[in-house]
């Protein structure tokens, strides 16, 4: 049995239900001989003393078995059976015929070469009646108990069907709430680009015009003023960037490595400058990719190996490639301060992160960008770091 | 076109700050240039259309044209200028804070000379309007 039955429900239905026994008899002495011989099977008897009161018995019950006395005046046995097999209901219902020695009964008896068909004959041997009736109760009882499950497993798989829809509706649901979040994201992001530029370029203005006539302080604040839009800036811009990842169709083709690490390079100015050493390896393989995404990533990814690096020490970085079956993982390897295995998953989320923030800046957008643009593009990435090692960060696609 | 050596130059733009910061940039520049502002789409469709101080086919050298705006957005203008027979050579010029692939795409489709990123330095707006005039001597 399976888990979904519990042992007692088992019990339960094990408990056999009493099923309906008719018996049919035109002599009121036989049906009480035969009511008290079956009594001890604990079934519920019903007693008919004509064909006419056998039909008006069905009617109103369900039989597991029927015993008819073929020797009947008016309907005899074959005669009601005849006309009980002819409802849908009962042609299957077991019928024992209780019979005579009589040549024409058991001729007659042989036409009748359905299953649920048996006979006994007179005078009945007590044991034998039992054992007939009992095969078919015992029959009647394993049919109800399938059919009991056979409704309990159709129930379950209605509530599962049902549990299946809510399911649904709750994943419809929280899709929209997902894209209604994103929109919001997308007109914030967007909106506050416009209040931004307005700040930066009136501090430019009071910077330009009158900053000769303010004092070092004033000219401080201003600074810090241009500093907190700068940040404002960035965040904005990687927040639009994030949500464009989901916004714009992509088309996945061949890219060459060298031209995307070119164009990355070429959109953050922190990459051109020294003292960073950025190797490049050689051989590159090329990849599946969306180029501006890939772009988008590699850039973030080169910010990010520049970016924390202890200031002592000359950044450098290594980019690489390594081919395996139909993959290829590019590799960005830095001597930066490193990350605890303990975040290497956290650091992916949005608005992450970890260590020293204050020493080095980011807005916590950066990898959550990368993570879902390579997940758009149906790879993967991660890290392998230590602190005090260095990280080596990499995107998994397709080999093109 | 605009008399003598003087660009005539049509700023659409809603917003009165980047008003102020594009005519900052223009007189920084040093570029002699004329500057008429139309602040929204419907008001810069009127100018050009008709009774504008450029009459019906003298148009100005160059449209600065705002994507973000009420009413009638920046698209919707660049559209109808591109089916007006008489402006169909204007030289339009997307002056944006969208860096959608997908609004550079649309203005590339729709016609736009070039698409060009708020605040626009001086020395930028010098550049693109010094190539206008040797176009233009």
């Amino acid at each position: 049995m399976t888990p979904e039955f519990p042992l007692e429900d088992q019990r339960d239905d094990a408990v056999d239900e009493k099923v309906g026994l008719l018996l049919v008899d035109d002599e009121p002495v036989k049906l009480i001989a035969h009511e008290a011989l079956l009594a001890e099977l604990g079934q519920t008897i019903v007693k008919a003393s004509s064909g006419l009161e056998a039909l008006q018995a069905l009617l109103q019950h369900d039989f597991a078995v029927i015993l008819l006395d073929v020797n009947m005046p008016d309907m005899d046995g074959f005669e009601l059976a005849e006309l009980i097999r002819q409802r849908p209901k009962f042609e299957n219902t077991p019928i024992i015929f209780i019979t005579g020695y009589s040549h024409s009964e058991i001729d007659r008896l042989k036409g009748y070469s359905l299953g649920a068909v048996d006979f006994i004959f007179l005078p009945v041997v007590p044991e034998i009646l039992r054992a007939k009736v009992g095969v078919f109760v015992k029959l009647a009882q394993q049919t109800q108990l399938i059919k009991k499950q056979a409704e309990r497993l159709a129930g379950q798989a209605r509530e599962r069907t049902l549990e299946l829809e809510l399911i649904q509706k709750l994943n419809q649901q929280l899709l929209e709430t997902n894209s209604e979040l994103e929109a919001f994201n997308y007109s914030v992001s967007h909106d506050l680009k416009a209040p931004l530029r307005s700040i930066r370029g009136y501090t430019e203005v009071l910077v330009e015009d009158y900053g000769p006539k303010m004092d070092e302080t004033a000219r401080g604040y201003l600074g810090k003023i241009e500093r907190a839009v700068g940040r404002m800036e960035n965040l904005t811009r990687d927040l639009l960037a994030y949500s464009r990842i989901m916004r714009e169709s992509i088309k996945l083709e061949s890219v060459s490595l060298g031209e995307v690490i070119k164009e990355a390079m070429a959109l953050n100015a922190a990459l051109q400058a020294p003292p960073a050493a950025i190797t490049v390896q050689r051989e590159l393989s090329p990849v599946l990719a969306e180029p501006r995404l890939l772009t988008q990533c590699l850039c973030n990814l080169l910010d990010n190996a520049l970016k924390f690096v202890p200031s002592d020490k000359q950044p450098s970085v290594l980019l690489r490639t390594e081919r395996a079956d139909d993959k290829v993982r590019i590799w960005v390897e830095d001597n930066g301060i490193g990350i605890d295995p303990a975040h290497h998953q956290k650091i992916f989320g949005l608005f992450e992160r970890v260590g020293e923030v204050r020493a080095h800046e980011g807005t916590g957008v950066g990898l959550a960008i990368v993570a879902r643009a390579v997940e758009r593009m149906g790879g993967c990435c991660g890290v392998e770091s230590a602190p005090g090692s260095g990280s080596r960060f990499w995107i998994e696609l397709k080999a093109a | 076109m605009g008399t003598g050596s003087e660009l005539d130059i049509l700023l659409v733009e809603d917003s009165s700050d980047d008003v102020f910061f594009f005519e900052r940039s223009l007189r920084k520049s040093g570029v002699a240039a004329r500057l008429q502002i139309a602040e929204d789409g419907a008001r810069a469709i009127k100018l050009l259309g008709n009774g504008s101080r450029w009459g019906e086919h003298d148009l100005p050298d160059i449209v600065f044209l705002d994507l973000k705006m009420p009413n009638v957005n920046g698209f919707e203008v660049l559209d109808w200028i591109r089916r007006q027979a008489f402006a169909a050579s204007l030289p339009v010029f997307i002056l944006t804070s969208s860096e959608e692939p997908r609004d550079r795409d649309r203005a590339r489709q729709l016609g736009a000379r070039s698409y060009l990123i708020k605040p626009l330095r001086p020395e930028e707006l010098r550049d693109v309007l010094s190539d206008l005039k040797v176009m233009k001597a």
